[in-house]
């Protein structure tokens, strides 16, 4: 293993490859800070590019593509209130408090380190002990996808809604979403209402796209006309001001190494949580920045300052979502197996220089797959550098009339909701999916608990049937099976601890 | 406004000798779209784009690709079906699967004559996989024990109904009842059975389970086609083993019906030189894919074949459960 | 009528629609009309509690509901909405890039943003950032109609 890392370094300390990966960093940063375009897109769309690299310089770029993308997500969460990518919307949660507060640099510094951190160590976690968790990861039949479905979105619908009723609604509303399109087993059109276009299900994109972005548009430019109502009936000026106005404290911006210390632990926590979920494939980083961010809480000192602008919220949420990556590249790299959407891609970007990841890639291409793990976590270094360069200068768009911000972001979720596949139906789509997710928050009801359930859903449906028709229709499969049983376990003691907190919390 | 109407007018005046150009002789003087009725990254879509880039340097046009997934392909070839009849827009990936799916999903069936067909490229087998721990080894041994075993067996399938299909009238053939699950993709199928989560599950060649397979890690116990598995060549197919029914995925390219035929057949040759770029056969081989050149008539007599044949397997497997 | 009223009436009526029309006449078969079933049933019980807990907090004379319609503020945002039809609509008949500018121009109208030069080069400097990067760089081609 050394030697092949040792000629991994000697491939990757070319500057070409490195100066691919920065560029994918800085790619990713920009895409997944526009609300409406994600990194994901940006890999479908570079893939063609890739084809004239050589193979480490063009995965290193899809790599820094899907790492930037995660961490900028979280700049418009902060700064706007609207997250660029979905795993960002945790981030909103305590950064937005934080801009409100006139403490935008301080949120973006804290999202910044800890993205970086968490990423670095999931990094190592994929470097170090791929082969001993693939074999995890094999042991995941459909039974215990199906607990560990359930016990996340137990969990979260259960720990972030204020209003249990309400949280039940949103999960139940997500997961009627997901049972439009094709039924998993029978391959037959399921509340589709005769449109081909559904048949595969409302589309990602259009989804989320609409629900975050554009409804939070909506819903901040009915602020503004409510604002402006009242300056005119004060006798003031009626002229759109920009989001932050004014009277900025250069200290309010600094993050200092003490306040950043008091966050290590929920950092930490978080990579754990975040890793855990990324060995699973396909269960993904919102899950997992969700349920860090719930355990941050339930762990804090503070839990009364979570959604009022905590940095340990900002910690959690971010250090969450990045740690799914490393441990998500594991099923990839040994057994060929995609566990995300982008490691699917970057897969496909291998197979197009007749590379093949997969059992037999570590015996044949060694050298090449260290190079690929070094330029993954070199690139947090261009993470830190190249993001720290963005935030300086983020505070700024803040400084932008809305009119101009707002039709530029209903332009990029236009362009995002359409671009995965072509389909004009999808921004259609879209546009329902925001006047859906406006009239929810007027209900106070939860949009990421919605859209949580909505991922999940058709991936719970699909396991339990699998497990059912593997054990001819029996339940008990669930309970027989000891990974499964000690989920729902799990689940129902984190219902009775997390229901107990809520009354201690109370009073 | 009077300036805002010229430039409407230049406009319009431009879009109009834009549309003129696009004549049959020079084909091809624009950006050509191939969709791809599968996801990205996945067989269709890789094997799309190895053609693509060489397929760019003969035509001498980029070539933008456009996944439009679901339903089996269905979607992605009604796309086509729709698409302006100039040349410029082609479906690409294992049509004959997209072809079928209609049927298996009981909805609009698409008939052979709605595409002009450029020629197919790969032919891939769907093999029938079992982890190497279990008592049988062969196809003879797997039957029996599933005979000896009513109802215990349970035999995947990697996404394809089309050869869970298969799987049923050989149970019919056989009389065996074995318990069907259905995987989205090759990639979960083969996780599966890599974790030993079913007793068998078939995959198309190139997913993560045939590169077990290749390893040693898997058994490979029947091929549902009727052709060869490259580097696993003792798998007997479904014309060996005296079964009527099989799967025939055949990875091609087709344009919408009334295109110019100046234009499908420069396509059709362009496709033909491609396919014997040594590079290209290379790159393909060491990925498991099995390049392989059929010209557009003949891809149009293997669509057929292949409508015509799924109406009767679904009425033998109708009472199978 | 206080929120907890209102928002019981709306997912009674989307239940009954699912339950009246959607699953029966667009599913196929039992099995797959499964799972949208019980989810309308396990549906119905934070229904039920809604109006159990609506009724007894209207008879206690609280009234409170957030969900307000402030018509020159909250029907003037949702003016976005038609305004997005059209855009879209157009999106497909004239062309991307001409249509999106003049979506742009129109919505700073709407918006009332200050007349400067920025009013016009926006619409236009956007939608060509766009086509620089998407059309000409990535080569991806977003909907041409008639013009562009």
């Amino acid at each position: 293993m050394y030697e092949q890392l040792l000629g991994g370094l000697s491939l990757v300390l070319m500057p070409e490859n490195l100066l691919w990966a920065a560029l994918g960093v800085t790619i990713g940063i920009i895409l997944g800070s526009i609300p409406g375009l994600t990194d994901n897109m940006g890999i479908v769309l570079l893939l063609p590019f890739t084809f004239y690299l050589s193979p480490i310089a063009g995965i290193a770029l899809l790599m820094g593509l899907s790492k930037g993308g995660n961490f900028g997500g979280s700049i418009p969460a902060i700064l706007f209130n609207i997250p660029g990518t979905p795993q960002a919307m945790v981030t909103c949660i305590d950064g937005y408090p934080l801009t409100q507060q006139g403490k935008s640099g301080k949120a973006l510094k804290q999202a910044l380190y800890s993205s970086a951190l968490a990423d670095a160590c999931s990094d190592l976690l994929l470097i170090f002990l791929a082969a001993p968790v693939a074999i995890i990861a094999l042991k995941i039949g459909p039974p215990e996808y199906t607990s560990i479905i359930v016990f996340s979105l137990v969990v979260i619908s259960v720990a972030t809604s204020a209003y249990p009723l309400r949280g039940a609604v949103a999960v139940i509303l997500g997961l009627l979403l997901g049972t439009v399109g094709t039924d998993p087993v029978f391959g037959t059109p399921r509340l589709t209402f005769g449109l081909i276009e559904l048949s595969d299900g409302f589309h990602i994109m259009p989804m989320v796209v609409g629900m975050l972005a554009f409804s939070e548009v909506l819903i901040q430019l009915e602020q503004e006309f409510i604002s402006r109502r009242e300056r005119k009936s004060a006798g003031k000026e009626t002229a759109e001001v920009a989001m932050v106005s004014g009277q900025d404290d250069p200290e309010n911006h600094k993050l200092s190494w003490p306040e950043f210390k008091s966050t290590l632990p929920a950092i930490f926590r978080s990579t754990g949580i975040g890793s855990a979920v990324g060995i699973i494939p396909g269960i993904g980083t919102t899950v997992g920045s969700y349920l860090s961010y719930i355990m941050a809480k339930q762990w804090s000192k503070t839990p009364e300052k979570f959604g009022k602008g905590a940095l340990e919220g900002v910690a959690a949420a971010e250090a969450g979502n990045n740690a799914v990556n490393g441990p998500n590249l594991i099923p990839l790299v040994t057994l060929g197996i995609p566990g995300n959407l982008a490691a699917a891609l970057i897969m496909g970007a291998f197979m197009m220089k007749g590379l093949v990841p997969g059992p037999m890639f570590m015996q044949t291409n060694g050298e090449m797959l260290y190079a690929l793990f070094i330029v993954l976590f070199l690139s947090n270094l261009f993470t830190l550098g190249i993001g720290y360069f963005f935030i300086r200068h983020a505070r700024n768009v803040t400084a932008i009339p809305k009119s101009y911000l707002f039709s530029g972001i209903i332009v990029f979720s236009v362009i995002g909701s359409y671009v995965s596949y072509a389909s004009i139906f999808d921004v259609y789509a879209m546009l329902a999916f925001a006047v859906l997710g406006w009239a929810l928050t007027k209900f106070k009801i939860n949009l990421p608990s919605v859209i949580v359930a909505f991922f999940l859903g058709p991936m719970l449906e699909t396991k339990l049937r699998q497990s059912l028709s593997i054990s001819g229709n029996d339940v008990s499969v669930f309970f027989t099976k000891p990974i499964s049983l000690g989920f729902l376990i799990l689940t129902v003691v984190a219902v009775v601890f997390l229901l107990k907190r809520r009354k201690t919390l109370v009073a | 406004m009077k300036k805002v109407s010229m430039a409407f007018a230049a406009f319009f005046l431009l879009a109009g000798i834009y549309a003129n150009t696009a004549l049959a002789e020079d084909y091809p003087t624009k950006p050509i779209t191939i969709i791809v009725p599968w996801g990205a990254g996945g067989m269709s879509d890789v094997t799309a784009r190895m053609l693509g880039e060489k397929l760019k340097a003969i035509l001498g046009q980029p070539i933008v690709y456009i996944n439009k997934p679901g339903a089996s392909g269905a979607i992605g070839l009604q796309t086509l079906k729709t698409a302006k009849p100039d040349g410029y827009t082609l479906a690409s990936g294992a049509l004959t699967l997209a072809v079928t799916a209609p049927y298996f999903l009981d909805s609009e069936k698409f008939k052979v004559d709605d595409f002009a067909y450029v020629g197919s490229y790969m032919p891939q087998e769907r093999v029938l996989f079992t982890a190497p721990g279990k008592p049988y080894k062969t196809w003879n041994e797997f039957i029996a024990y599933s005979k000896a075993h009513p109802g215990e067996v349970s035999v995947g399938s990697g996404g394809a109904q089309w050869a869970l299909e298969v799987m049923k009238s050989i149970a019919k053939k056989e009389n065996i009842k074995w318990k069907y699950v259905m995987f989205k993709s090759g990639g979960a199928a083969s996780s599966a059975i890599l974790g030993g989560h079913v007793d068998a599950c078939e995959t198309g060649t190139g997913t993560p389970a045939y590169q077990a397979a290749r390893k040693g890690d898997l058994v490979a116990l029947a091929d549902l086609g009727t052709d060869q598995v490259p580097f696993l060549p003792a798998v007997k197919n479904m014309k060996d083993l005296g079964y009527t029914f099989s799967t025939a995925l055949e990875y091609g390219m087709a344009m919408p019906k009334g295109v110019p035929e100046e234009a499908r057949a420069k396509f059709e040759n362009a496709l033909k030189k491609v396919m014997e770029d040594k590079e290209l056969k290379e790159l393909m081989g060491k990925t498991g894919f099995t390049p392989r050149f059929v010209t557009g008539a003949g891809y149009k007599k293997i669509m057929q074949k292949v409508i015509d044949d799924t109406p009767a397997l679904l009425e033998y497997v109708k009472d199978v459960k | 009528m206080n929120d907890d009223l209102k928002l019981g009436s709306v997912v009674l009526a989307f239940c009954a629609f699912l339950w009246f029309y959607a699953i029966p006449y667009h599913i196929k078969g039992a099995l797959p009309a499964l799972l949208p079933k019980s989810l309308v049933i396990a549906m119905m019980i934070p229904c039920v509690l809604f109006f159990y807990k609506g009724i007894e907090a209207a008879e206690h004379g609280v009234s409170a509901s957030a969900f307000r319609i402030i018509p020159g503020a909250t029907l003037k945002a949702l003016g976005v909405i038609p305004l997005m039809l059209v855009y879209i609509f157009l999106i497909d008949l004239v062309g991307f890039y001409v249509i999106t500018g003049v979506f742009i121009f129109i919505f700073l109208l709407y918006f009332e943003a200050k007349p400067s030069l920025s009013l016009y080069i926006y619409p236009v400097a956007l939608p060509l950032i766009v086509y620089l990067l998407i059309g000409r760089v990535l080569h991806f081609p977003l909907p041409d109609g008639i013009l562009f």
